[in-house]
């Protein structure tokens, strides 16, 4: 190996030192510091449920508080979300309706959803009361973006509150229709 | 350092790991050089996936490689790397073009991100080394900044100053060439004066490399990797019944009674239970397509059809005249009393099964007219 051969390579090596910046240079594009540790096979999972114990599950049917529907009438259900996951992710839903036979009930509806709520009332006026609003949907409306994330770290969980109120003004060709309001928890988590 | 005084013997040849290591250097140096040029020149950019959203594709712990590229040059199912409203960057499936923005789905959630991503530029993944995130990762840690400084500080060292060495006196030259004091040239064994000259900016040429590099790997941020969302999700549904209101019970009874020549006519029916927030209303049919309601109190169980009646539409000469009544449960709009048009009504139970009688209407000026049942 010539002297010049083996100047030339040493040089080149310094290229690894230009590489070990450029890699994290321009991986830096969040400026937020994110440590190796973070490469993780970490999980991420909710569970719903009637309660703290039970929110283990993907899905829940959500039992109904108060009488079938009258015009200016409420009713209530009651959901517990729980980050099952292994680490901290914050989570937001986002409403659905699916209207049954034709009819809009679920967009005549009113629907709150509220945490810190308690039920309250009974037969035609069961309400979520107390608690601070998260989510609002308007009679002749559909449900609007989804809601603001909330922190859920591991094992916690979040009782909501959903109340479904029928205007006064609700068309007369919505008795007796049927609708399925679903709320759809994500969680998710950037790294 | 030890091998290092021994192959020091000789000046020309190099031990086979020193020959490896300057080979090795060069390779990974000169990729790193094309690599840095490439980013620079067409914006390729360095991706680690530090989470499994988009497995098992792409796993945790890949490396990507991505280009810029506008939206439009995007199409479904490509996958794209973006800044999300948290500033986490994101790099999932686009799954559709909405007008609003990109929606994207990791391979592995089962819905797509909730956020819809209001973007012009994305970089776009076009390959994908499983395992070598974890690489670029470790090597982007301040240690290995650190052994790969040694391994080109010793790659300097045996191409640079090895050579104009003496095999007795190498333990000065590493003191020399490490602390780069000026009195390191006494020390060495006198030389002809142009090789002392050729050492010394040697020397001052290798360490200002050195300590640029050095500030370099100081300055650059400390590892950062990023994104590939995970997401999970759950529903939580209910089945939201209305009710149907459901007709008066009972049939209507008429009675008739007589003051002076005129006969009112009563109907009544049977007390009713209302459901919350109804009332009773009867509507009564004064031609062939007009009806007129009458409001009442709650708690009725009759209303009268008398001379002094005087709904809107009855007409005030001609033959006597049949009209149905109908006994309505009803909801209004506005929470008030049934305005005699019906206007407000909300809800009302099933007219057809729903209690009615017929009267007869007998007009005739203004209080010369009067009802009597049928």
């Amino acid at each position: 190996m010539s002297g010049k051969s083996i100047r030339v390579k040493a040089i080149l090596s310094l290229g690894i030192l230009v590489g070990f910046g450029a890699v994290s240079t321009l991986a830096s594009w969040t400026g937020q510091a994110t440590a190796t540790s973070n490469i993780s096979t970490a999980t991420v999972a909710l569970g719903v449920g009637a309660t703290t114990g039970s929110a283990t599950s993907a899905s829940y049917q959500m039992p109904i508080n108060g009488s079938n529907l009258f015009p200016g009438a409420s009713s209530a259900s009651v959901v517990v979300v729980k980050n099952t996951g292994s680490i901290s992710a914050p989570y937001s839903f986002q409403g659905k309706i699916t209207e049954s036979g034709g009819a809009t009930l679920g967009s005549a509806l009113t629907i709150l959803v509220k945490t810190g709520a308690t039920l309250s009332g009974s037969g035609s006026n069961v309400t979520c009361s107390g608690g601070t609003t998260l989510m609002t949907k308007n009679t002749g409306s559909s449900f609007g973006s989804a809601s603001a994330t909330r922190p859920l770290a591991p094992g916690a969980s979040e009782s909501l509150c959903v109340q479904y109120s029928l205007p006064l003004t609700a068309n007369n060709a919505l008795q007796g229709a049927t609708t399925t309001i679903a709320l759809d928890f994500t969680s998710s988590v950037g790294s | 350092m030890r091998s290092q005084q021994t192959a020091q013997d000789s000046n020309s040849s190099l031990r086979p790991f020193q020959r490896f290591l300057l080979n090795f250097g060069a390779g990974l140096g000169s990729l790193c050089l094309l690599l840095a040029v490439l980013a620079m020149v067409i914006g390729i950019k360095p991706l680690v996936f530090v989470s499994g959203s988009m497995g098992p594709g792409i796993p945790v712990g890949a490396l990507g490689l991505s280009v810029p590229a506008s939206v439009e040059e995007v199409n479904v199912g490509d996958v794209v790397s973006v800044v999300n409203s948290q500033g986490e960057r994101i790099t999932h499936r686009v799954v559709e073009k909405a007008p609003e923005g990109l929606v994207l789905k990791g391979d592995a959630n089962p819905v797509p991100d909730i956020e819809t991503y209001s973007v012009e530029q994305v970089d776009h993944l076009f390959l994908s080394v499983p395992g070598l995130g974890y690489v670029v990762t470790w090597l982007s840690q301040p240690w290995a900044y650190a052994i790969g400084l040694l391994l080109c500080g010793y790659l300097l060292y045996i191409a640079f100053w090895r050579k104009d060495s003496k095999p007795d006196n190498s333990d000065e030259e590493l003191h020399g060439s490490q602390s780069a004091e000026p009195g390191e040239q006494d020390s060495h064994s006198r030389t002809a004066g142009r090789k002392k000259l050729g050492n010394l900016s040697r020397t001052i040429g290798g360490l200002t490399v050195v300590v640029l590099l050095g500030a370099l790997v100081l300055q650059v941020p400390k590892s950062e990797t990023t994104h590939a969302a995970f997401t999970g999700s759950a529903t939580a549904s209910a089945a939201v019944q209305a009710n149907i209101v459901q007709p008066a019970t009972g049939s209507l009874a008429c009675t008739e009674s007589r003051v002076l020549l005129l006969t009112t006519a009563t109907v009544s029916w049977p007390a009713q239970q209302l459901p919350s927030g109804a009332r009773l209303a009867v509507r009564t049919k004064v031609d062939s397509s007009t009806y007129r309601y009458t409001s009442l109190a709650s708690g009725a169980t009759s209303t009268d059809y008398g001379p002094r009646l005087n709904l809107i539409g009855l007409i005030t000469e001609g033959g006597a005249q049949t009209m149905e009544v109908k006994l309505l449960v009803v909801y209004t709009t506005d929470n008030k009393d049934v305005t005699e048009s019906g206007s407000n009504i909300g809800w009302v139970s099933p007219v057809a099964d729903s209690p009615g009688r017929t009267i007869v209407y007998h007009p005739g000026f203004v209080l010369a007219r009067d009802f009597t049942c049928s």
